[in-house]
């Protein structure tokens, strides 16, 4: 059961978006949250949650699967809203009853701030879904590569993502084997209040924890027995190239960009 | 284990039509358990072999809950296993199961601690646990006193998996069930375990069910052989009668004992063994009256 | 034949839990010659892996030598020279692997090595046809069974290309499947004129090899032709080793009158049984 889990929820497919290189999608979603934050006007949200339908479509993934990221947060968004709609002061006031009092200006930030959240979580899910684990990695390495001339450990910090990726499903079967073992000898984890749960944990993390030193040690062992010390004078076998996906899907984004500073302004 | 007793003895372990499917509704659909009847009798020492992916371990996991039937039912000790939680814990009680390289799951301070980690889930006084603590160390070959207070992690591979072993025994089962108990063991060891099980079995009268890949470690130990096949029970008796089909646990990718091995080579080159020898003893007595045939 | 490993008065210590100091090889001398098959059998504890990582510098001796090729395991510029000529396939077969698909994680040691795409991906192509996991490339190593797995690691240390390769035993978590699968690529490299050094406790590995080293307690107690260990029966029995089946029964036989001279595989030993009878 275990097993099968996807990381980060990749969900494999053949769309441009998918065929674009992770250095690509890693800009643009990097872009597009710094523009969020910029864009103060209704008609720039509604224009952004346009785009980010179309790009949904296009990456040909299933709503629901959207939907399922932003189960996670939908409390934050609730939280937020409603926050802002009681606390914020304002000018015009809408609603009042005994001391509760809500302004128009109440509103509009809280619906802002639940927008802009919900835009932001679908936006990075389109670049964790059409990419996987290992694309992203090489992305982000090749991305701050430059940085390893200011001492930024990059190469050693992508090979602590690589290897930690390799080993969650390992690591998620053993946590099953081991739990299961447990029970075996009465262990209950379900029963009781959170401290007891919490406790009747320990039998299950303090193996998984010795193990996973031990996976770790072996490991280095085999890594230096192939020849490996770090970085330096290392080539790699995938190379990322740019290719017609990412020129158009770029072009498309300034574009889209360009139309809301146009409505921004305009509007 | 005289056979009348085997006669009027009720089974203590039943499968009724049991199936199990793996991640049911998504593309990696697998059935792991066919259908499955099974009549296990008190005292019995089962072997079950199979390929990898037969099925033996969710087959024994159903014996103590861990997992429950789609359809059918699983009887143990009268307890149906899908009934209320309650229940479940005594089934916890008569069913000890370990796992493969039980050594990983130990977790306590000190030997004795772990040891006495499962009786004292299953609510028992101090001083009883203390009785059984000192009673499962003797019975893996372990001094208390050497080894009580010392952190597990001490302690050598073979070492740690005793203390395994014993932490299953403290819970007192009626029935052991044990996955691969000898898997990376060196010759030594294997040896001790199955002796160890053995008595286990013959001393103190524990139903004991064995999931191996060592053919001969089956033969040498066990009363009954069930045969999986990609959830299928094949074949389901004495380990003479099962052994005999050489060719079909050969085409099911199933390996046999060396003495059958050797059986089969010699009929391939035109000396026939009759009956079907288990020990070295019993081939020995095989190839000496054969000789004594040829010669008279 | 040249020499490609040898051991030159080899002492290793170390401190165990107890703070005492326990040595796990003791002055121990070897000649490994170039394209042999040397399988080294001892019970646990009796030095085994201890000497394998020695031949690969992960351990260095405290007293005395290990030379690769005429190298000095010591000699800090040689090191990495070293660590391409000998390869090492290592017990559990989780624990080698560490990219998330298979071709990546056998790309790994030749992208430590600095060596052009071109020829990763050449060495790739073909350590993967060598141990016939082609199919399996792209997929993630936690869905391989313990075989196939074993079989990854072992293309990712051909991607080296290494003369020497050690198989710490790196059958002892497999089942008899995954077992058969490592054995046959063992002989099958054997046979390429790779020299193969083979650790192992299942007897029936050992036969395979032209030479066995039976280690105690870190020192060396025999050293021959498979036939002549097997045949010390007071030795293996007092080291606790494993007595092929074959040899047990031909010693009883011969009380009987029955002679049996070649009795490694099951099969020679069938042939003169049934000669006899």
């Amino acid at each position: 059961m275990l097993k099968n889990i996807t990381i980060g929820q990749f969900f494999p497919g053949n769309s441009v978006i998918h065929r674009m290189d992770p250095r690509t999608k890693l800009i643009l979603v990097f872009a597009f949250v710094v523009g969020i934050f910029l864009v103060k006007s209704f008609w720039g949200y509604l224009l952004i949650g346009i785009y980010i339908l179309f790009a949904i479509a296009i990456c040909k993934i299933p709503f629901r699967y959207m939907l399922k990221g932003l189960r996670p947060i939908f409390i934050i968004v609730l939280f937020t809203l409603v926050l802002n709609v009681l606390m914020t002061p304002g000018e015009k006031l809408v609603f009042e009853w005994r001391r509760l009092k809500i302004y128009e200006e109440g509103i509009r930030m809280g619906f802002y701030f639940a927008v802009r959240l919900i835009l932001l979580v679908l936006g990075s899910q389109i670049l964790t879904l059409t990419t996987s684990p290992l694309a992203l990695t090489d992305g982000l390495e090749t991305l701050f590569k430059p940085l390893q001339r200011i001492g930024l450990p990059v190469h050693e910090l992508a090979m602590m993502m690589t290897i930690a990726l390799r080993f969650i499903p390992t690591l998620l079967n053993e946590t099953d084997k081991i739990m299961k073992a447990q029970m075996s000898r009465g262990a209950d984890f379900e029963s009781g209040n959170l401290i007891s749960r919490a406790k009747s944990l320990v039998p299950v993390m303090v193996p998984l924890f010795i193990s996973a030193f031990r996976r770790a040690d072996d490991l280095a062992l085999a890594m230096e027995a192939r020849c490996y010390r770090g970085g330096e004078g290392r080539t790699r076998m995938k190379k990322l190239s740019f290719t017609s996906a990412d020129l158009i899907t770029t072009f498309v984004f300034i574009l889209f960009v360009a139309s809301i500073v146009m409505v921004q302004v305009l509007v | 284990m005289s056979t009348n007793l085997e006669n009027t003895s009720l089974p203590i372990i039943e499968f009724n039509k049991v199936n199990y499917i793996y991640m049911e509704g998504s593309p990696f659909e697998t059935v792991a358990l066919n259908s499955v009847d099974l009549s296990i009798k008190s005292g019995e020492f089962l072997g079950i072999i199979g390929h990898t992916g037969s099925g033996k371990t969710t087959l024994v996991q159903h014996i103590n809950a861990l997992l429950k039937p789609k359809n059918g039912t699983v009887v143990v000790k009268g307890v149906e296993t899908s009934t209320e939680k309650s229940k479940l814990n005594e089934l916890r009680k008569t069913v000890g199961l370990v796992f493969q390289y039980p050594e990983y799951q130990l977790f306590e301070e000190s030997v004795i601690k772990d040891i006495s980690y499962g009786p004292k889930n299953l609510g028992i006084d101090d001083e009883e646990i203390s009785r059984r603590v000192h009673s499962a160390l003797e019975h893996v070959g372990l001094d208390i006193d050497e080894v009580g207070h010392k952190s597990p992690f001490e302690l050598s591979g073979g070492q740690k998996r005793r203390v395994a072993f014993a932490g299953v025994l403290a819970m007192e089962p009626d029935i052991l069930i044990l996955d691969e108990p000898t898997a990376g063991l060196d010759p030594q060891g294997r040896k001790e375990v199955l002796e160890l099980l053995k008595r286990l079995n013959s001393q103190d009268n524990m139903t004991i069910i064995m999931i191996s890949h060592y053919m001969d470690e089956i033969a040498y130990v066990c009363s009954k052989v069930l045969v999986l096949d990609s959830g299928d029970v094949v074949m389901y008796d004495t380990p003479k009668e099962v052994f005999k089909h050489y060719d079909k646990l050969t085409e099911l990718g199933l390996d046999v004992p060396y003495t059958l091995k050797l059986a089969e080579q010699m009929r391939q080159r035109g000396v026939i063994i009759d009956n079907v020898p288990l020990t070295l003893d019993e081939m020995y007595n095989e190839i000496v009256s054969a000789k004594e045939a040829k010669n008279a | 034949m040249k020499s490609i490993v040898q051991f030159d008065n080899v002492t290793f210590e170390y401190v165990n839990h107890e703070g005492t100091k326990k040595r796990a090889l003791n002055n121990l001398s070897l000649d490994i010659k170039e394209g042999e098959f040397v399988a080294i059998v001892g019970s646990n504890g009796s030095g085994k892996s201890t000497l394998a990582k020695h031949i690969n510098a992960l351990l260095l001796p405290k007293d005395g030598k290990v030379l690769v090729n005429g190298y000095e395991t010591e000699d800090d510029s040689r090191i990495w020279e070293i660590r391409k000529s000998v390869g090492m396939v290592f017990q559990n077969p989780d624990n080698q692997i560490v990219a998330t698909i298979v071709e990546e994680d056998i790309a790994f040691g030749a992208e430590n090595l600095g060596l052009p795409r071109e020829e990763i991906i050449k060495r790739v192509d073909n350590s993967l046809e060598l141990v016939e996991m082609n199919k399996y490339r792209n997929k993630a190593p936690h869905m391989l069974s313990g075989g196939q797995k074993q079989r990854v690691a072992i293309a990712g240390v051909l991607a080296l290309e290494p003369q020497v390769i050690v198989f710490d035993e790196s059958t002892a978590m497999l089942d008899p499947k995954g077992r058969k699968e490592v054995m046959d690529i063992a002989q099958k490299l054997h046979s390429d004129n790779r020299t193969i050094v083979f650790i192992t406790h299942f007897m029936e590995e050992a036969a395979l090899a032209d030479r066995i080293i039976v280690l105690n307690e870190g020192e060396i107690v025999k050293d021959g032709k498979p036939i002549d260990i097997f045949n010390d029966i007071k030795l293996l029995e007092e080291l606790s080793l494993d007595v092929p089946k074959s040899i047990l029964l031909a010693n009883r036989l011969k009380n009987a009158g029955i002679r049996l001279e070649n009795v490694l595989t099951i099969e020679d030993m069938a042939e003169e049984l049934c000669q006899q009878i």
